[in-house]
Formats: C-alpha cells, sequence, structure tokens
C-alpha cells in the first residue's frame, strides 16, 4: 500500500534495489548501471545529491531503457522515470534537503540497500 | 532471396541472408565499435556498445546479434546511439583499475582503444574495482579478475573452442565475474593451460606469466652458458609482434636479433623436430608390429596432453611416449652438448621461444629433468620476446640474416611445418613413406596437401607400397575431443593421429601476437609451408645433425639412450 504519506524517492529507491537483487548480470547497461542508480538514490534520500547526480541518474535510465539486453534491465529505471515526470517539485526537494513527506533524512545511512528484504 | 539490400546510414548495402546489421555495416565500410564479438567466437551480445537505431524497433539493437534484413533502415550514427554506447563504455571503465601505464596491454587493449575512439574524457563514475586477488597459482598465465569487464569472450575460447570450460561466470548482477570453479586457482582447477583465453581476453585480465626478468638476470649472470631454441612457429609471428607484414618468415633476424640479446647458443626446436620424427615414426612402425595400441597419438602439444590427462586417461597408452621438441631440446642441451662442448652441466641455462604458455607448465613437469637438473630453465612467448626485444632496443626490421649455431640449430622443411596443423602428420609420412617404401620422395610428392589447413578435422589414407595407413589432423580440443570420442567408442579406422591443442596449430598458440585470428593463423600457416619449400633438405631423417647424433650418441632410434632422454610417461589427473 502506497499513499501520501509514502515519499516516491524512496519508493523509487526500493523499487531499484529489487531490480539490482534480480540482475543476472549479463548486460553491461543493467549490471553496472543499477547499483549506481541506486547509489545516487541513495544519496538523495541522505540529502547529499546534486543536480549534476540527478542529471547522470536520468542518462543512465535512459541508457539502461534504450540498450539492456532484456527487460528487467529496460524496466528497472521507469519507477525513476515516473516520479521525476510526476512528481518532478517532490524528488527536486530532496536535492535541497526537503522530503515532503518527512520521512527521507539526513542521518539516513546511504548505503544501505534493504537486500535482506529480498533473500 | 539470395540477396538482400539494407539501408545503413543512408548507403544502400547488399548482403546475404542471415548476415547480421555488423556484417552488413563492415561491406559498406561503416565501423561500429565492439567489445564483447570476436571475429572468431559465438556472439556473446552483452557489452552493448555496438548497439544502433533499427527502424521500428522501440530500444536500440545490438548490430553484432541482430540479423539484416530485407527493406530494413539502420542508423549507427545518431544522438541516442553515441549516448548508450559512451554511458556503457564509462560505467566499464570506472569499475576497471586505472592502471594502462603498467599494464601488459598496454597499447594492445580493447577497452583503452574504445575509450580512445569514443572519446572518453571524464568517467562520472566513482571508481569502484573489484578488489579481488590476482590468480597467480599457474605457471603459465596470470588472472587479474579486476580487469574483467564481463565480455565472456574467455569463457567462448575456453568451453566451445576448447571444451575445457575452466572459466565461467560467477556470482550474479554487479558481482559477477569470469572465474575458475570452486574458487579455485589455475593451477588447481582443470586448466590446460592452453593461454586461448588470453588470446581472447580484450584487456589485461588474463595475461601469460613475465619470466622475462628470469632471462635478463641470466644473461647477466657470467658463470652462466645461456642457450636458446626456438619453436617453429615462432619465426613467422615474431616479425608480426615486432611491426613486420603478417607471416613475414623472420628466421635469420630472430637468431641475430637472439645473439645481439646475448645468448651463447641459439639452437632451434626444428632440429628435434626432426628427432621427433625420427623417435615418433619408428614409434609408430613398432607399434604397427604389435608392440603397443594403435592408434596412436602424437605427442608434441602440452596443452593436448594435459587435456587427455585430464579427459581421456584411458586413452593414455596410445600417446606417443617422444617428449615433445622442446624437451628433447632441452634434454640435449643439458647432457649432449655441454658433455661434447666441455661445459659442466650445471652452468648451461636453457631458455626457450614458444608461441605457447602450456610449455611453461610442461618446463616444470617432474618427468623433464633428465639431465639431472630441470632441463629448460625458462620459457619464454613470442609476446615475451618481443617484450624484450622492444626493451634492448634492438632495430628488428634491420637485423642481418643470421644462421643457428651447430649442432643443435640444423633442420629440415619437416621440422618447420611441425608448426601448423597438419605438420607433424605430414614429416611423419615423409619419413615413413621413404624408410618403408625405400621410394624417394621429391619436390610435390613431398607434400601431403590432405593433412593441410584448417578444417577441424581432417583424415587421408596413405598407401606405403602395398599396405595403407590411415591418419587423423586435429586442432582445437573440441575437435579433439570429437575423435576421442570416436576411439574411445571403438570406431577409429586410423592408425596415427596427430593433435595440436589450438587452433591452426602452434602458429595460432596462446602465446602467440595478441590479435591471433583464423585469418591470421592461415597467413601465418603458408609462411611456414613457404619456409619448408625453401629449404634444401625437407624429410627429417636426411637431417645429417641428426644422423650424426644419432651415431655419436644416440645410437639408433628407441634405442636406450633414447629412451632416457628423449621418452616420457603421462600422469592421469581429475577431471569435470
Amino acid at each position: 500500500m502506497v499513499d501520501d504519506s509514502r515519499c516516491v524517492v524512496d519508493l523509487a529507491r526500493s523499487m531499484l534495489a529489487f531490480f539490482e537483487h534480480e540482475s543476472c548480470g549479463q548486460c553491461t547497461p543493467c549490471r553496472e548501471g543499477m547499483p549506481r542508480l541506486l547509489r545516487i538514490l541513495d544519496k538523495m534520500c541522505a540529502f547529499r545529491a546534486t543536480a549534476a547526480d540527478l542529471d547522470l541518474a536520468m542518462e543512465l535510465a535512459e541508457v539502461m531503457y534504450n540498450s539492456a539486453l532484456c527487460a528487467l534491465g529496460q524496466s528497472a529505471a521507469m519507477p525513476l522515470r515516473t516520479i521525476i515526470e510526476h512528481f518532478g517539485d517532490e524528488v527536486k526537494g530532496h536535492l535541497n534537503g526537503v522530503c515532503a513527506t518527512g520521512t527521507c533524512s539526513s542521518h539516513r545511512v546511504p548505503s544501505e540497500r534493504r537486500r535482506d528484504a529480498h533473500v | 532471396m539470395s540477396e538482400i539490400t539494407l539501408t545503413i546510414d543512408g548507403i544502400k548495402v547488399r548482403t546475404s541472408p542471415g548476415s547480421t546489421i555488423l556484417e552488413a555495416a563492415r561491406k559498406a565500410g561503416i565501423k561500429i565499435p565492439t567489445l564483447c564479438w570476436h571475429e572468431d567466437l559465438g556472439v556473446q551480445s552483452v557489452c552493448r556498445l555496438c548497439v544502433v537505431e533499427v527502424n521500428g524497433a522501440r530500444p536500440l539493437q545490438p548490430a553484432c546479434s541482430y540479423p539484416a534484413a530485407d527493406g530494413m533502415v539502420v542508423r549507427t550514427n545518431t544522438p541516442a546511439v553515441r549516448q548508450a554506447r559512451r554511458l556503457n563504455l564509462e560505467l566499464l571503465l570506472a569499475r576497471h583499475p586505472d592502471g594502462c601505464l603498467s599494464c601488459a596491454r598496454n597499447l594492445k587493449c580493447e577497452l583503452q582503444q574504445l575509450a580512445q575512439d569514443l572519446g572518453i574524457r571524464d568517467i562520472r563514475f566513482e571508481r569502484m574495482e573489484r578488489g579481488l586477488p590476482k590468480d597467480e597459482s599457474s605457471p603459465s598465465l596470470v588472472r587479474d579478475p579486476n580487469k574483467c569487464i564481463n565480455c565472456r569472450r574467455c569463457l567462448e575460447a575456453c568451453e566451445s573452442v576448447q571444451s575445457v570450460a575452466t572459466l565461467s561466470v560467477v556470482n550474479r548482477g554487479f558481482e559477477s565475474v569470469a572465474l575458475p570453479a570452486f574458487g579455485d586457482g589455475l593451477m588447481d582447477a582443470v586448466c590446460v593451460m592452453c593461454g586461448q583465453c588470453s588470446l581472447a581476453c580484450p584487456t589485461g585480465a588474463i595475461t601469460e606469466r613475465d619470466d622475462t626478468e628470469r632471462v635478463w638476470a641470466a644473461l647477466a649472470d657470467p658463470r652462466k652458458h645461456v642457450v636458446v631454441q626456438t619453436a617453429p612457429a615462432v619465426r613467422v609471428s615474431l616479425g608480426e609482434e615486432l611491426g613486420l607484414p603478417v607471416g613475414a618468415i623472420a628466421t635469420g633476424k630472430m637468431v641475430a636479433a637472439l645473439r645481439r640479446l646475448g645468448f651463447d647458443r641459439v639452437f632451434d626446436t626444428d632440429f628435434t623436430a626432426d628427432l621427433t620424427i625420427m623417435e615418433e615414426g619408428h614409434e609408430l612402425l613398432e607399434r604397427m608390429k604389435g608392440s603397443g595400441p594403435l592408434p596412436m597419438f602424437t605427442s608434441c602439444s602440452p596443452g593436448w596432453i594435459k587435456f587427455i590427462e585430464h579427459f581421456y586417461p584411458e586413452l593414455l597408452p596410445h600417446v606417443s611416449t617422444c617428449k615433445s621438441p622442446q624437451q628433447m631440446l632441452g634434454a640435449l642441451a643439458k647432457t649432449f652438448y655441454p658433455d661434447t662442448a666441455g661445459i659442466p652441466r650445471e652452468n648451461v641455462f636453457v631458455v626457450s621461444i614458444m608461441p605457447c604458455t602450456a610449455k611453461k607448465f610442461e618446463a616444470q613437469r617432474p618427468e623433464m629433468r633428465s639431465s639431472g637438473y630441470q632441463d629448460i630453465d625458462v620459457v619464454l612467448t613470442t609476446r615475451e620476446l618481443g617484450r624484450m626485444l622492444r626493451e634492448a632496443g634492438i632495430d628488428f626490421a634491420n637485423l642481418p640474416e643470421e644462421e643457428f649455431d651447430p649442432p643443435l640449430g640444423m633442420s629440415t622443411g619437416a621440422g618447420a611445418i611441425f608448426g601448423a596443423t597438419g605438420g607433424v602428420m605430414e614429416a611423419a609420412l615423409r619419413t615413413v613413406y621413404e624408410v618403408v617404401t625405400g621410394d624417394e620422395l621429391e619436390g610435390e610428392s613431398l607434400e601431403f596437401h590432405e593433412v593441410r589447413g584448417l578444417e577441424g578435422v581432417k583424415e587421408a589414407e596413405i598407401s606405403l607400397g602395398g599396405s595403407k595407413v590411415r591418419v587423423a589432423v586435429a586442432h582445437g580440443l573440441s575437435n579433439a575431443r570429437k575423435v576421442m570420442e570416436r576411439v574411445k567408442a571403438g570406431d577409429a579406422p586410423w592408425q596415427f593421429i596427430e593433435i595440436m591443442c589450438c587452433p591452426g596449430g602452434c602458429i595460432g598458440g596462446g602465446g602467440q601476437p595478441i590479435g591471433t585470428t583464423m585469418a591470421l593463423r592461415a597467413q601465418r600457416a603458408a609462411a611456414l609451408y613457404t619456409a619448408d619449400r625453401d629449404m634444401d633438405l625437407r624429410s627429417s631423417h636426411k637431417n645429417p645433425a641428426v644422423n650424426a647424433l644419432y651415431e655419436q650418441y644416440l645410437e639408433r632410434p628407441l634405442s636406450e639412450r633414447s629412451h632416457e632422454l628423449l621418452h616420457t610417461h603421462y600422469t592421469p589427473r581429475r577431471g569435470w
């Protein structure tokens, strides 16, 4: 269940953590791109990301969509692309230390991957 | 439809149905960057650097595997294509160590070349190296999995070409990397040390073990009498390694270069190739009289020997007991040669220049100590000798031609062709024919064309006066496996089988110049056959130095002393 008490950046991040865990590792954009994307979203949730990070994330998302070998790599970046399209202000708030739902914080450990939940 | 027409970057290209976009683009002179693709290996389609836009297809498509179709419109140079190629390459570079300047593959690295071609000037991702240990367990090869870029070409060479499958992808996702199974080093894994992976690798993740320092040290040691031998295949690839045209025959320059490096004697493995024919030919004739199992298999190729020890140990009695030419020369260079030249055996240091990484392993076998010392001290590959000559500043192209030293430097054309698939067989047939029939072969009749060429398994039937001998030749271990399965099933009509581990034979060995392809192998083999034709003597039993060696020292083929110095035994090993 997701309602407006859930941060969209954090939501995209948890979806991406799932896809990263499922990546088989054959093709470059999925194998190498997914952890990089996840790191940028980690940084966003910790309010440490810059506008350049967000630009790079969007470029990565596009390249993964365009060039990954299978549908997993092609669709993994969709959550990120969707939240930027529909919740742009909320996403950009994270670049300025603001999470609209107040659930992200600067104290968050950015390397947390939530892997345990999917094992 | 006999031909299809598609449009690539506005150019109409005609190609055959079933060809890929990549093949069609090359016909039109359009270069599409590739990394996991190799012209001799199966398509991987994983690096995603060859992506192109195809009208009607949503995402970008890999040119290496996407089939060309009639009426198709392809664009290879659009913003989306360039963005995907560059970002994917940037991702690979962010994972790869930044040590190009001290890498064995510096300036011969496909990853480096692509970074240059695609104009990468900045890597926007934090460097995240794997931090895995280097594998230096093997005397032949060194693996640095941190330099692996997951192209899977080594797997293809190891599994499809050689049917050995030492390497496989371990782990998933970001952690995946090509490694031997169970965390073993190559020395403990089922690996034949052929080094085809080192030729397939686009980076420096798998390289030959560099033993050049040990040779420099021996050359600088005044107590050491340093002798060197050169394998048949090296004379047609060393020039290529040093910038001469592919297939250049550089025998005389190679000898001159070795003298300039400071070797005291330059001997020729071709000499012991001739000696091998004498021993192995007589062994075959003895076996045909019932002294041992038939078919007999050749034993020159150390990768093949390790393969049969691992995978077909029950067939080891079929393998000729002859040592390889390298090891025969090593045994003589530390017994016959110093004893007759008045040099203490312990002062002789023997270096081999081989097209082969498995020879490094062979030299360390405990059986290879006939002199009481390790018969061959160091084996260098063609690539390592090239490195030494570059470091020494030797202007290879302008060297004069010099001759090998007597007595272990004299050879025939039969010895030279040992470097190509079918060459050992042809050399054996030249001698066996004359010994059995008493007729002399000359000119064209010396050439057994049915055992030449790059077909995987070749067969021939040769009439020897009244009787006939049926032979088979295989190169590349997947072809050797096909032949072995037939022998195992009792379905082998042959008396004599030549196996060479590497595709094309030694000219395609794992120690040969980086960039080796089947097309280059064919050119090097052609050069060896030319070298053979240029020789006055073309049959091993006519080598006067070999005959003198028998008179002075060995008595006759298969004598007691021959057995002591020139023959060996094999060790069954664990397979998969």
